[in-house]
């Protein structure tokens, strides 16, 4: 196996893979995934109830299988940060004060307490790290970087009515995307190139602060006057080919949206209008308090 | 006011001045008037900072003058309501690849210029269609940018801004940075373009690119020096020799060859040319019958020294990666340096020549194979990998983007002061160092950010001879360099090399390996495809072609000849040795076969 | 289109791939003795506030916090991104990076630019540190015990660093004119 030596940076960038298993997430509409996905992670962090994220994880998980993608690969996401996951919940279960009054303590020890709304709290963190982990791995898998920019800009181009900057913003985006490739390939030169001169980027040793600050300098000035260069070289190669922002441009690449798009949407929305109204109707309580009388009538 | 639309493009008086942060003010143009007509294929030759890429941009607008006008069509560049007018009439190739492509996929790219010009969305698809296949990208339409070779990203940017229809194409050093096979398909491409009637003005360092063109402006310190016909400015030797300017190769054989036959023409542009005239001058007489080609490889040379300085023996290396990003491996390649050698590595881009040279200081490990430096493995632990990397320098390609240091002395310091040296040392070091490249010590003082290409580039070099490599390995050191740089830099390599010092180079440039190596190797894929002395390589033709390289051009010349039937020896790199060769046949006295 | 804006749009995203190479490779991180690493992946947001002005600045912002969401979403590594998956732990408080290091940029250049960058890269920098750890405390995650201490030992010497790298960079870009006058050998 080749021993990879610190200077190997590309192995680091594959963050959302494309799977191109062609399905009927796939085919969607760029601005419907993108729509979608934003109302999901929305949803996911303002509804504080946790039949509402159960029901969340369930259709994310159905969009999965839908998407034809091996389900277990979202799911392997999540693994390396079980631990903290579990962690973290336990924390919010625990430690943190101001969930619940001390009425509600269920359980103390000093500075510990358990209370209802902390192992709600605590529930909910897991739920709502799955629910957006395997929501944004499902739509990763499901749009390609240029899908998405097109998404997004064609998402944004109605304001542009109102002077809103839609096509530079999309544009911005995309040469973002476009450079990050080309940026790692100059740190990684330059990683190399000092290295050949002795540079020593172990940080290893205490030796001060200020002077380990200092090695730092021949990476990132050269890194960011490159940046900077090919920015300027961009810019110029754009003017020369009469950028003039959105106004009064066309366009090659146009989405259509088709009835499947429309439905999918529709349905997005409904299964958010339900969680919602889960939440808003406080179903957790009334469910809660229905088990607990369930139980006393049942003990009985 | 009639003269005014005759020509297409018309320099009135043009001075360009600015003042870079703080700095003097620099007069990068002085007084310049020209007048381009429709159709004109031009030239702009110049040193490195005599202005070229000013005064194209002063065409396209993206610099407007500072006394004087510009006009195009008619329409003055100073004027914001004509910008649109000029830019779609005039378009730009610039000479990184990476940095003008805008969209992520390819038909995109082409659409973007005419999508900023509001061309209508069902003409779209046409124009795109029409550009791609005029530089014969129509296979690539819907591939990512970033999977396009330099060579065919600089085609894109050809068809991008064709796809503006554009009634000239300015050109500003687009080959610098591409390889010579993307090169020669890049000039046909551009051939093309001007016979379709399309107005070229070509910036360029090569003179046998600038030879092409109908008309050449010389430019010095932002005057033209000279402004006509091709071959009359070619023909004026001397005065293109203190401008620090080369002729065309063909041209200097032609030249030496009309010292001993007065009766041949002195101004032949191009190869092509000169094999016709020398053609038409032989009249067919003592044309053998069978062409005298080398087939096969070159012979192995055997390795005499005790110990080569340096040596790698059967690497092999994978580079892993998961998405759409470029493998480049090493298949059992195995190469030795002796302790005062220059050695030479050349293949096309790609090949690996960049993955060699990383193994050879220790940057890259191999996943199999090993390097020794005077003897001892690089991984055994031996020897420590800091000591290497003093030992074996290793100068990146365009190393000017490791200059950090505010003042120049202070970079070249860097490497020195990294193995923790005395103050004195350093100094004496960086002294040495910046004296070897043939920059003054007092140098030391300027800020790096003010120095010229050329001088950076000896400074890079300076920051990697402080740290008194045993053996030097470079990657394309005259890449970008005008003539004169170039020149420079080669000598002070010869120079150092004499102070029984190893060098090991990879290179396109033929003319720098030929001149330069005494052994050469030639890598392909990854694998070693042949190796020997240098002239030994050169002449067989065959295998370098296949694998996508050329000849230097004296050698190429020859090649012709030698291909129409005459009796060559093709063993001969350089112009002195050709225009011998030549002579001999002109001679008409043996038959060397 | 002004010449401005074309370069803003592209300085903004090639900043904000800055962020995202930083995030992703060794360079983002500097190990102190602690333990825990400093993160530099914030600096471009603030580089391009102060070339370009707190609109880039902002866009660069939102482009880092977007990138932390989908990164700590798509390919989590630690506890931090179990929160950074809340968009207002990740996205909304790095739009005022951007904001903050122009406004103190702009004040303090009237006397000075070198201590107009030192200062401009500590008041990002905190920006980041505290609005982060703020939304997290807010919305109890941690406890603000905790925060006061993550605040502190990490955030401290976070925008000691920012503070440095911004203005070298910054200083060596523009060539701004230091005490020195020659090189040091």
């Amino acid at each position: 196996m080749a021993k990879r030596t610190e200077f190997e940076l590309f192995t680091k960038l594959s963050i959302g893979q494309y799977m191109p298993t062609d399905s009927v997430m796939h085919r969607l509409d760029p601005r419907i995934k993108l729509v979608l996905c934003i109302l999901l992670i929305c949803a996911a962090v303002g509804v504080g109830s946790v039949i509402s994220t159960l029901f969340l994880l369930v259709v994310v998980i159905i969009g999965l299988f839908l998407s034809r993608v091996q389900v277990r690969l979202a799911f392997a996401a999540l693994r390396p940060v079980a631990i903290f996951l579990v962690i973290l919940a336990l924390i919010q279960v625990f430690a943190v004060p101001g969930l619940g009054t001390s009425d509600d303590a269920l359980w103390q020890w000093r500075f510990l307490r358990v209370t209802n709304r902390s192992i709600t709290a605590g529930v909910l963190l897991v739920l709502r790290f799955a629910v957006i982990v395997l929501g944004l791995s499902l739509f990763s898998f499901c749009t390609t970087t240029t899908e998405l920019t097109h998404g997004i800009e064609h998402s944004l181009r109605p304001l542009q009515r109102i002077g809103f900057p839609a096509h530079e913003l999309a544009l911005t985006v995309n040469i973002a995307v476009r450079f990050v490739p080309i940026l790692m390939g100059e740190a990684e030169w330059l990683m190399k190139a000092q290295a050949s001169r002795g540079a020593d980027f172990g940080y290893g040793t205490r030796r001060g602060f200020f002077r380990r600050v200092k090695r730092l300098f021949p990476l990132f000035i050269p890194l960011f006057s490159q940046s900077l260069k090919h920015a300027y070289s961009l810019s110029e190669a754009m003017e020369a080919r009469c950028y003039m922002g959105g106004k009064g441009r066309t366009y090659l690449i146009r989405l259509h949206a088709k009835s499947g798009d429309y439905i999918a949407l529709s349905a997005g929305m409904l299964i958010i209008s339900i969680a919602v109204m889960v939440y808003l109707f406080h179903m957790d309580e009334r469910l809660w308090s229905m088990w607990k009388a369930l139980l006393k009538g049942g003990l009985q | 006011m009639a003269e005014q639309e005759k020509s297409f493009i018309r320099f009135d008086r043009v001075w360009f001045s600015y003042r870079p942060d703080g700095g003097d003010r620099i007069f990068a143009l002085q007084d310049v008037n020209l007048q381009i007509a429709h159709g004109e294929y031009v030239a702009v030759v110049g040193a490195n900072g005599s202005g070229k890429s000013t005064l194209l941009r002063q065409i396209n607008a993206l610099l407007t003058p500072t006394e004087g006008d510009v006009y195009v069509n008619g329409l003055n560049t100073k004027r914001r309501e004509h910008l649109l007018d000029i830019r779609s009439a005039v378009g730009m190739v610039f000479q990184e690849p990476e940095t003008q492509i805008i969209a992520s996929v390819v038909e995109e790219d082409v659409a973007f210029g005419p999508e900023n010009l509001g061309v209508p969305d069902t003409e779209l698809g046409g124009r795109v269609k029409w550009a791609l296949e005029s530089t014969g990208l129509s296979e690539m339409r819907n591939m990512p940018t970033s999977t396009l070779s330099a060579g065919q990203k600089q085609l894109l940017a050809v068809s991008s801004t064709l796809a503006m229809m554009p009634g000239c194409i300015l050109f500003d050093e687009a080959t610098a940075m591409i390889d010579p096979a993307s090169k020669r398909r890049f000039i046909q491409t551009v051939d093309t373009l001007r016979a379709r009637g399309i107005t070229i003005v070509y910036a360029t360092h090569s003179m046998e690119e600038a030879a092409r063109a109908d008309r050449v402006i010389v430019l010095s310190e932002g005057k033209i020096i000279l402004d006509g016909n091709t071959e009359r400015v070619f023909a004026q030797e001397e005065r293109l020799n203190t401008l620090k300017l080369d002729l065309p190769v063909a041209m200097r054989l032609a030249k030496n060859i009309h010292t001993f036959s007065h009766s041949f023409p002195e101004n032949v542009l191009t190869a092509e040319a000169l094999v016709e005239a020398l053609d038409a001058r032989l009249g067919g007489e003592i044309r053998a019958h069978h062409t005298h080609r080398r087939a096969g490889e070159p012979e192995k040379r055997a390795v005499y020294w005790e110990t080569p300085i340096l040596e790698a023996k059967n690497l092999f290396h994978r580079y892993l990666s998961g998405t759409a990003l470029e493998v480049k491996s090493l298949h059992d390649v195995s190469l030795t340096v002796g302790a005062n050698e220059i050695v030479g590595i050349i293949g096309p881009t790609g090949s690996g020549k960049s993955t060699l040279l990383h193994h050879l200081n220790g940057l890259l490990r191999p996943s199999e194979g090993d390097v020794f430096f005077e003897g001892v493995s690089l991984k055994s632990g031996q020897i420590h990998i800091g000591e290497v990397r003093t030992k074996v320098g290793l100068l990146f390609q365009n190393p000017e983007k490791q200059l950090f240091e505010q003042f120049s002395g202070d970079d070249v310091a860097f490497g020195p002061r990294n193995k923790n040296l005395e103050k004195e040392q350093v100094r004496e070091r960086v002294r040495m160092a910046m004296e070897m490249v043939g920059l003054p010590f007092s140098f030391k003082d300027r800020k790096t950010s003010e120095l010229s290409l050329g001088e950076k580039r000896r400074l890079a070099l300076a920051g990697i001879l402080a740290m008194e490599p045993r053996v030097l390995v470079l990657d394309e050191p005259t890449a970008s360099l005008d003539p004169y740089g170039r020149r420079q830099l080669i000598n002070i390599l010869k120079q150092w090399n004499t102070g029984g010092r190893a060098i090991v180079v990879a290179s396109h440039s033929m003319e720098d390996i030929a001149e330069l190596a005494d052994r050469t190797y030639v890598i392909y894929g990854g694998r070693l495809i042949a190796e020997g002395l240098t002239r030994d390589v050169f002449s067989h033709y065959d295998l370098l072609v296949t694998h996508g390289l050329c000849l230097p051009v004296a050698a190429e010349i020859l090649r012709l000849l030698s291909a129409r039937g005459y009796a060559i020896s093709e063993s001969l790199l350089s112009v002195e040795e050709a225009t011998e060769e030549i002579r001999r046949l002109i001679n008409g006295q043996e038959n060397r076969v | 289109m002004k010449v401005t804006n074309v370069r803003k749009i592209v300085i903004a995203g090639v900043m904000g791939a800055l962020c995202i190479v930083l995030s992703v490779t060794p360079l983002g991180f500097f190990p102190m003795p602690t333990g825990v690493s400093l993160t530099t992946m914030h600096i471009p947001v603030i580089l391009g506030a102060v070339l370009e002005g707190p609109v880039v600045g902002t866009v660069v912002g939102c482009i880092f916090g977007v990138f932390s969401l989908l990164r700590a979403a798509i390919a989590p590594q630690g506890p931090a991104d179990v929160w950074f998956v809340n968009p207002l732990v990740s996205v909304l408080p790095r739009l005022f990076i951007g904001i903050a290091a122009w406004l103190v940029y702009r004040a303090v250049r009237k006397i000075h630019e070198i201590p107009a960058l030192i200062t401009a890269g500590i008041v990002g920098s905190l920006t980041n540190t505290v609005l982060v750890l703020g939304v997290l405390g807010l919305l109890r995650k941690l406890p603000w015990a905790g925060i006061l201490g993550i605040a502190a030992v990490n955030g401290l010497p976070e925008a000691g660093l920012s503070a440095v790298v911004t203005c070298v960079i910054v200083a060596s870009w523009k060539k701004i004119e230091t005490r020195r006058k020659g090189s040091s050998i």
